[in-house]
Order: structure tokens, then sequence, then C-alpha cells
């Protein structure tokens, strides 16, 4: 039996925001020098988290320019509201936080845009979230790479047709490798619902991705 | 094995590490072929969640950022949230402008034009010739009056006639007289006392004024009287402003 469990033992696990996220009090003292217009303490909030964001836009998205332009506005909107930023919770929350509630924006804008779909038969009961059909791809391929990219795009697919509430959890959870606490501030909601959802979310992907399990 | 038992065991698999498992749920697992079984795809699904790793930004991401928040800045302009003060200042001048324009409406539209009655030892102006058959018709015809054949009578069609050399317009004209040259006429003049522009004594019973159109037809318009305490004077809408009684 495989007993990994945790997104530090699957080797899989992103890395760079555990090495970059090491001192939320110097994300403070940053946005702090920032408001008092240090341009360069700025470009470091910047830096430190450019990656983390368009990476967990992307996944909400599975769109990665829409992801790198959202990625952008949401350093606007920091920057901007630097003045107003309260430091009664993490950055990383505060900034995550900006960057979910665009993405989810952006999804319902597509929901609105998205009239007419080609797959628009397949409708889940489940909340009345639109499901598009995934079916993988099940022809054998000849080069492990290629499996290998494979089967992330059919993960990446089967995540994007997640319903928006249950996509944003897991992938904080899952992808980026964050505590439920730290999720229950940035979706503002209770942990118990973050667990709820997360359990949720695995469920559905189970069953999107039997054949890869 | 009980279904609440595996219940509980994948709930914990699914919010816990195994490390914080509690025996019992440890205990279950190791017996129970479904719990395993679920442990093993659960495990290999977060492996396939968590491949999917760290996608990076572009190169240019700082630079089209800084061009971005310059951009912003440029289009923000002026923010009225910035200056508090200012912007209390010119809600409260908006305010009380409009609170000045309500005083000034409302007392425009509620003043009453009382006209001012005359009392006054002064000779009054010598007044333009009245035509007396006028008059005479009033007093004659027990505030009945007709309109008078020596007053010029104005037909509104006379124009299209002219024009087009026959009636195209309206089939019945309207006679109208025209008073624009003549002074209108005093009910009682010369008959009042000093300092008494109409007698306490006026009849009260409204004017009447019977017209003809062009066919014949009689029409009668009445005036209702319009009292003002023991003195019964004609509607204001008959007073011109600054007309001196």
């Amino acid at each position: 039996m495989n007993t990994l469990t945790t997104i530090d033992e699957l080797g899989f696990a992103p890395t760079i925001q555990q090495e970059e996220i090491e001192d939320t009090t110097s994300d403070h003292a940053l946005l702090e020098a920032t408001r008092t217009g240090n341009e360069d303490a700025f470009a470091e909030l910047v830096s430190r988290y450019r990656n983390q964001i368009t990476s967990y836009i992307y996944r909400m998205t599975n769109d990665y320019d829409g992801a790198v332009d959202l990625a952008q506005e949401t350093f606007v909107r920091v920057y901007r509201a630097a003045d107003r930023y309260q430091r009664s919770y993490a950055f990383s929350t505060y900034i995550y936080r900006i960057a979910t509630n665009l993405a989810i924006s952006e999804l319902r804008k597509r929901k609105r845009r998205k009239l007419v779909s080609i797959t628009g038969f397949f409708q889940s009961n489940d909340g009345g979230e639109f499901q598009e059909l995934n079916p993988p791809d099940e022809r054998p391929l000849q080069d492990c790479e290629l499996v290998d990219a494979e089967r992330r795009n059919a993960v990446q697919r089967a995540i994007s047709t997640l319903p928006e509430k249950y996509r944003a959890p897991l992938i904080l959870r899952d992808v980026d490798g964050r505590s439920y606490d730290e999720i229950a501030r940035i979706l503002e909601t209770s942990e118990g619902t973050v667990k709820s959802r997360i359990s949720r979310a695995r469920g559905f992907l189970r069953e999107k991705m039997r054949a890869y399990l | 094995m009980s279904t609440k038992q595996c219940n509980e065991t994948r709930r914990q698999l699914d919010e816990l590490t195994l490390d914080e498992l509690a025996a019992k749920s440890l205990d279950h697992l190791a017996t129970c072929a479904d719990c395993s079984e679920f442990h093993a795809r659960q495990t290999r699904l977060r492996q396939l969640v968590g491949s999917l790793g760290m996608v990076s930004a572009p190169a240019d991401f700082d630079f089209k950022l800084r061009a971005r928040i310059a951009q912003a800045e440029v289009n923000r302009g002026f923010r009225w949230v910035e200056f508090p003060a200012l912007r209390t200042g010119l809600v409260s001048v908006v305010v009380l402008l409009a609170v000045g324009v309500m005083f000034i409406g409302f007392n425009t539209s509620s003043r009453v034009d009382i006209p001012s009655v005359a009392i006054t030892d002064q000779k009054p102006v010598a007044a333009p010739e009245v035509n007396p058959a006028f008059l005479t018709d009033i007093h004659a015809n027990d505030s009945v009056a007709t309109l008078p054949q020596s007053i010029p009578v104005r037909n509104p069609d006379e124009k299209a006639i002219k024009k087009y050399g026959s009636q195209q317009t309206s089939k019945r004209g309207l006679a109208s007289l025209d008073y624009s040259s003549s002074r209108a006429g005093v009910l009682g003049e010369g008959s009042a006392k000093d300092g008494e522009v109409f007698p306490i004594t006026t009849n009260g019973e409204p004017l009447r004024i019977s017209v003809e159109d062009k066919s014949g037809n009689a029409r009668v318009i009445t005036v209702p009287t319009v009292s003002f305490g023991s003195q019964r004077v004609m509607s204001n809408q008959f007073i011109s402003k600054g007309s001196n009684w």
C-alpha cells in the first residue's frame, strides 16, 4: 500500500513557493515601503509572487495568456490598494484572495459568453455547473514523457471542469500545498467548508480520472 | 466492516495525513479492502494533481506590469476618495445649493399676487375712450355682455382665404376680438365713491359674455366672480401685473 499522503511526501509538489515565502513579515515591510513610493520594494514583492499567482490562476482558468493577464491585474490592484492594506493577516493570503476573486470573475464571464457549446449536451446535475466531457484518450503512447504530458493534460482538463467553488480549494490544497486554515482565510469561508469542498472535489476527480488511477 | 467506520476513515484520509489518522482508523485501513483501495486511489490522484507543479510567469512579466501600472495611474486621474475633506466640502455645497433652490422655488410657487386696492386722494389717470355701447350692453343685459358690432372681428381664416382663394382650414371659424389697442372697461366706473374701486354692492352674479361664431351660433362664456373678504373683484387672471387700479 502506498502510504504517501502529503504533498511534501509525494515528490511532485512545487517547491518554489516554500523557498520564496520565508518571511511574511518582510512582505509586510515591502508593502509598507511600496506605500511610501519605493518601487524596488514592490518589484521584490512581484518577483516573490509572480510565479505562484500566475500558476494558481492558470490552474483555475486553464488559459495561460489569460492567467498572465489576471496575475498582472492582481499586482496592479495590490499596488493601488497599498494604502488601504491592513496587516491583520499574511500578505500571501491577501494576494491569493485577490487572485481568486479575479479568477472566479473570469470563469463567470466565460460561462456567460459560452452560450452554445459543442459539448453543451453533457452537463452534470451537481450544483448546476457546466461540465464538459473529457474522455481520456486511451490510445497507447510510446514515449514516457508523452505519457506524463498527456496525464498532466488530463488532470488539468479534469480540474477545469470542476465547479469553481470546488476548484479553488482543491488547487490551493493539492497543487499549492496550503493549509486548510489559510485556504479558509483566502476563500473567506470556514475551515469545515473548505474540507468538505476539497473532499467533494477529489470525489469528482476520481470519477473523471478513473482511467488513470 | 461497518459503513460508519469506513466513512470516518475515508473522511480522515481526505483531511489528514497518515500520521494524523486515529488508531482506530489505521486499524480499519489495515483490515478493510475497500478503504485500502480508496486510500490507494486517493494517493494516486493526489500525486497526479501535485504533478502539475508550478507554471512560470513570462520573462516580460515585470516590464508589462510596470507599463500597466503606469497606464492605470494615468487613467485613474483625480480620485475623490483621496481627498475626503474636499469631497465633504463639495457635497456640503451641493446640498446647500439644493436646499436654496428648493426654498426659492417654494416661495415663488406659494406667492399670491394680492391686487393692491388703491385708496388714494390722487385723481385717477385719464383713461382712453371706451366704447360706450359695450358698457351699456353690460348694464342693460344684467351682466350679460354681447359683442358690439363696431368692434372689428377678425376671421382667423382670412389669410388662408386670401392665399388659397377659398376656405380650406377649419369648417367652423371662431370669432375673436382684438383688445390690444383699447382699454378694458371698468364696472361701475364713475359711480364709485372716493377710495373705493368696486362698490360693496357689486352684483354677485357671474359675468356672462355671449359671442357668436361665423355660422351665427351663440356661445356664452361665464366668468365666475372671486371675492376677497367683503369685496368682490375679478379674477387675477384678468388683471395685468403692475396695473394701476
